[in-house]
């Protein structure tokens, strides 16, 4: 019986535990973003209310069969004079344009300080002065030009002469650059029509609507129809479609009351993606990176900036060690940050920054005074907060007003293996050890002088081993130049990558030859060097100028293309050269990958000092020089390599930044270093003479 | 005669060879700090760490001195009266340059007491009036930066007080091969050393001599 009580006890027993034994350990994924193979798709708000679409003049446009005008369509509800008028974007420099010769990039033919004005060495593009009997760009031509990355509104709406709307109809008479155009035929100046272009309005849509159709809004500001522009922003969405002579409206897809179903185009806050639009198109953010250079992908071209959470192990470039990159291109893209995040609305009520514009008192720690919801989306401040870089040369007044990665980042709490973190935090931006290596290809130097047939300069990138864009090219990525900038009136080391540009200028004010002109004096009608340029240039003798002979490394070589311009009637050409910093912001790398040994900068190999190759040649007696406005220092020797490469060692004055390991007094060290050898002299001569006297005491 | 008489304390002992480790070590730090391309970077980071925090006991270590040596009325003893500047420094100076050579006896005679020679109160008082608060004072400035960046602006910023810095390390080597050397002038090339660790010296009961 104890038995038989027994067994059945421990079958009791071993039937309860069964389910525990048997259960199977099961490991659980850790919760972080890195399980994710793709980053989520951001949720859409639907919530936007239907929306009638109007014209210029408030008409539906289904009834009026005229050009969407968005800032009639949106202003429905929201302010969008307020809009157009906060907003660098659509400003481009437009409202802080002077005389040519006064804006601070000290250029002589600079009017203003963003793309409306400012001269765009990578682009050789310019906005002519309103009399400029040559222009480059005049208003249209700008329009037709910089549209591409511009996003309507301000100087693509109105007149710099007095402000008012360009097509007001009032100035037709007036014969300046803003009245005239180049025929894209001819290649001649001729009457610009206001009235049948229309001007381009800021365009929401580009922003503000999931998939807009830039290349459509491109294509239309090419063709000069500038009032179709956001129409043409929605083509592919069923509501308007492309005729021979124009768009025309979907009646269909229209409700009675003029608008249009919405949910087809999802009108939302911006992500990143829209940003990219003009910003870069290096991905889409949830696909393998695979990205061309060019200027169509700006923040690649000129910063390697690749705003992806994607890994670089799975990009589908061809990119030195990438298997052992298991690493996202961004860490912020892959926390989900989008640009927004960082650049808000500056009177988003969500995003208020107590320090910005210094207005609330030091003491308050929060101000819970701010604008409500309705009034943040009535009349939302579209110049977007940002940082300080020496590309933005335009708006500088809101340089700094973002909050910066300590503003999130409690940097003091990590960081432990640094010594002196204050010290450390003050003088470096984070960006320096943590964009270690851009692993892009990125612009090293733009040459001008002796353009092909087809007008594109001579090019050279950094990071690269081989032709830019070639799949059997090895991008082995670049250590940025860590240079000092101006930040918040003390300076600051970041990383940046550093173009030259080389150019022709001529007469007096100096400006850029143009490109047309530099064609007519180089080439024959049939498009191959005249043979000036082929008895100058072509060093191997077989009657061509091969690629690698197109540059003027030598002061023959100068003469004689500076003789065909003149004899194309430019005035005392000249060859100029620029040195534009770019600042690198984004790409940044996580923690494990962001620089730990201290010795890349704290020794007498520093980084910081290192030589940094301008140009793998040299044009012999122009000096490149560094743009005023990039409020960054360059300071250092330039000199030519054994390899013919311009290059410029940095020497950061140490009463800026004194760098341990790196820096110190030369004076110092001689003084110290002859008291340490005449101590050593004295005693060692004073004790052989101690030995020598004692044995000659001795002796006697 | 000869015979030994006590002439350090034992605080006084550990006192000299606490210093005497400190600036050594601050010396070899310093130098892997400058030289930086001589260590790794986790050496260059030790050198930091290790240079900060020995710099803070020798700082600490010489504010006891100063509190030992003026709670105890001492400190008259490194103070150099006029004529250690006249004329028995010139007789000091003129047993190094001749009389040693000649082997003459010390002009001096050093007692517990008076156990600073003329020339020695000279280079003490410019050494510890000068030399070493000029270090004490630079670094502490320098790694003041730790706590606040902007406190070294009001000093001439970082590049001069590490000018200062690196000079007075200079300084400090020289004079550690001079006072080392000197150690080797008393009765015999290791009888001062000697004295510094067990703290008895021998004596002549007429005659003295012998520094460091």
């Amino acid at each position: 019986m104890k038995k038989n009580i027994l067994l059945l006890f421990v079958s009791a027993l071993a039937v309860l535990l069964m389910p525990a034994a048997a259960k199977p350990e099961v490991a659980v994924p850790p919760l972080t973003f890195d399980s994710y193979k793709k980053a989520p798709e951001k949720a859409r708000a639907s919530v936007h209310p239907r929306v009638i679409f109007l014209d210029k003049n408030g008409g539906k446009v289904t009834e009026t069969k005229s050009a969407l005008s968005l800032m009639r369509t949106c202003g429905q509800c929201h302010d969008t004079a307020f809009i157009s008028r906060k907003n660098y974007h659509a400003l481009a420099g437009f409202d802080e344009m002077s005389p040519a010769g006064k804006t601070p990039s000290g250029r002589p033919w600079d009017t203003g300080t963003g793309l409306f004005g400012r001269w765009e060495p990578l682009t050789y593009r310019t906005l002519s002065t309103l009399y400029d009997s040559s222009p480059d760009l005049t208003t249209a031509d700008w329009i037709r030009t910089a549209g591409a990355r511009h996003v309507g509104g301000g100087p693509a709406m109105f007149s710099r002469v007095d402000g008012l709307p360009l097509d007001a109809n009032r100035q037709k008479n007036v014969r300046n650059n803003e009245n005239l155009a180049h025929d894209p035929k001819t290649g001649k100046l001729a009457d610009w029509d206001w009235d049948k272009s229309g001007t381009v309005e800021v365009n929401c849509l580009l922003c503000h609507v999931k998939s807009p159709n830039n290349t459509e809004r491109v294509r239309t500001l090419r063709a000069g129809k500038f009032r179709w522009a956001s129409t043409a922003t929605l083509a592919g969405e069923g509501l308007v479609k492309k005729t021979s002579d124009g768009w025309e409206w979907n009646k269909a897809a229209f409700g009675a009351d003029g608008a249009p179903d919405i949910s087809s185009f999802e009108i939302s806050d911006p992500d990143s993606s829209n940003c990219r639009i003009c910003h870069g198109r290096a991905c889409k953010c949830t696909d393998p990176v695979v990205f061309k250079n060019s200027l169509d992908n700006w923040s690649v071209e000129t910063s390697g900036e690749i705003f992806s959470p994607s890994r670089i192990s799975a990009s589908g470039m061809n990119i030195e060690n990438k298997e052992k990159l298991d690493i996202p291109w961004d860490v912020h893209a892959e926390r989900l940050v989008d640009c927004s995040s960082c650049h808000y609305s500056p009177n988003n009520p969500a995003y208020i920054n107590k320090t910005a514009g210094g207005r609330t008192p030091a003491h308050l720690q929060f101000d819970s005074r701010r604008s409500s919801i309705n009034d943040y989306l009535i009349s939302p401040d579209h110049n977007f907060v940002k940082g300080h870089t020496a590309q933005g040369t335009a708006d500088r007044r809101l340089d700094g007003s973002m909050r910066n990665c300590r503003d999130c980042h409690d940097a003091e709490k990590t960081h432990d293996f640094l010594p002196y973190k204050k010290l450390h935090f003050n003088n470096i931006s984070c960006q320096t050890c943590h964009i270690p290596v851009v692993r892009a290809p990125l612009r090293r130097t733009t040459d001008w002088t002796l353009p092909t047939f087809g007008l594109a300069p001579r090019v050279q990138h950094r990071g690269i081993d081989g032709p830019v864009n070639e799949a059997s090219s090895l991008i082995y990525g670049y250590r940025p130049a860590l240079l000092l900038h101006e930040d918040d009136g003390r300076y600051r080391l970041g990383p940046y990558n550093i173009i030259t540009t080389w150019f022709w200028t001529e007469g007096a004010p100096e400006k850029p030859v143009p490109l047309e002109t530099l064609r007519e004096a180089l080439f024959t009608p049939q498009g191959d060097f005249r043979p000036e340029v082929v008895n100058a240039l072509d060093t191997n003798g077989d009657g061509k100028i091969s690629p690698s002979e197109r540059k003027l490394d030598s002061e023959k070589k100068i003469s004689a293309v500076a003789a065909l311009l003149k004899k194309a009637g430019v005035k005392s050409p000249r060859i100029r050269a620029e040195i534009q910093p770019y600042t690198l912001s984004h790409g940044i790398a996580p923690g494990s990958e962001a620089i730990r040994d201290c010795k890349l900068c704290h020794s007498g190999k520093s980084r910081i000092n290192k030589e940094i190759v301008l140009s793998s040649y040299s044009i012999p007696g122009v000096s490149p020089k560094l743009m005023p406005d990039s409020i960054t220092l360059i300071k250092g020797n330039m000199a030519v390599t054994k390899n013919h490469a311009l290059t410029i060692v940095q020497r950061i004055d140490p009463a800026v930044l004194y760098i341990h390991g790196t820096d110190r007094t030369r004076w110092t060290d001689i003084i110290g270093l002859l008291a340490v050898a005449g101590s050593l002299f004295g005693v060692a001569a004073h004790a052989l003479l101690r030995i020598i006297s004692a044995r000659r005491r001795g002796k006697g | 005669m000869k015979k030994k008489i006590l002439f350090y304390s034992v605080y006084e002992r550990l006192w000299h060879w606490l210093q005497a480790t400190t600036v050594i070590a601050l010396i070899v730090t310093g130098f892997l700090i400058t030289y930086s391309s001589l260590v790794s970077s986790s050496g260059f980071n030790a050198a930091v760490l290790a240079h900060n925090t020995v710099g803070i006991i020798l700082a600490v270590n010489a504010g006891l001195a100063l509190f030992y040596n003026l709670a105890g009325g001492l400190l008259k003893r490194y103070i150099p009266g006029f004529d250690d500047f006249t004329t028995m420094g010139f007789r000091h100076a003129r047993y190094y340059l001749v009389g040693i050579f000649k082997g003459e006896a010390h002009p001096f005679e050093k007692t517990p007491e008076k156990r600073l020679l003329p020339l020695q109160k000279i280079t003490y008082f410019v050494i510890l009036n000068a030399l070493l608060p000029l270090m004490v004072v630079t670094g502490l400035l320098k790694w003041s930066v730790a706590i606040d960046p902007r406190i070294v602006d009001h000093f001439g910023g970082l590049k001069m007080l590490a000018t200062l810095h690196r000079f007075g390390a200079w300084l400090f080597v020289s004079f550690l091969i001079v006072h080392i050397y000197m150690t080797t002038t008393g009765r015999t090339p290791l009888s001062s050393i000697v004295g510094m660790i067990t703290g008895y010296e021998t004596v002549e009961e007429e005659n003295g001599g012998g520094e460091s």
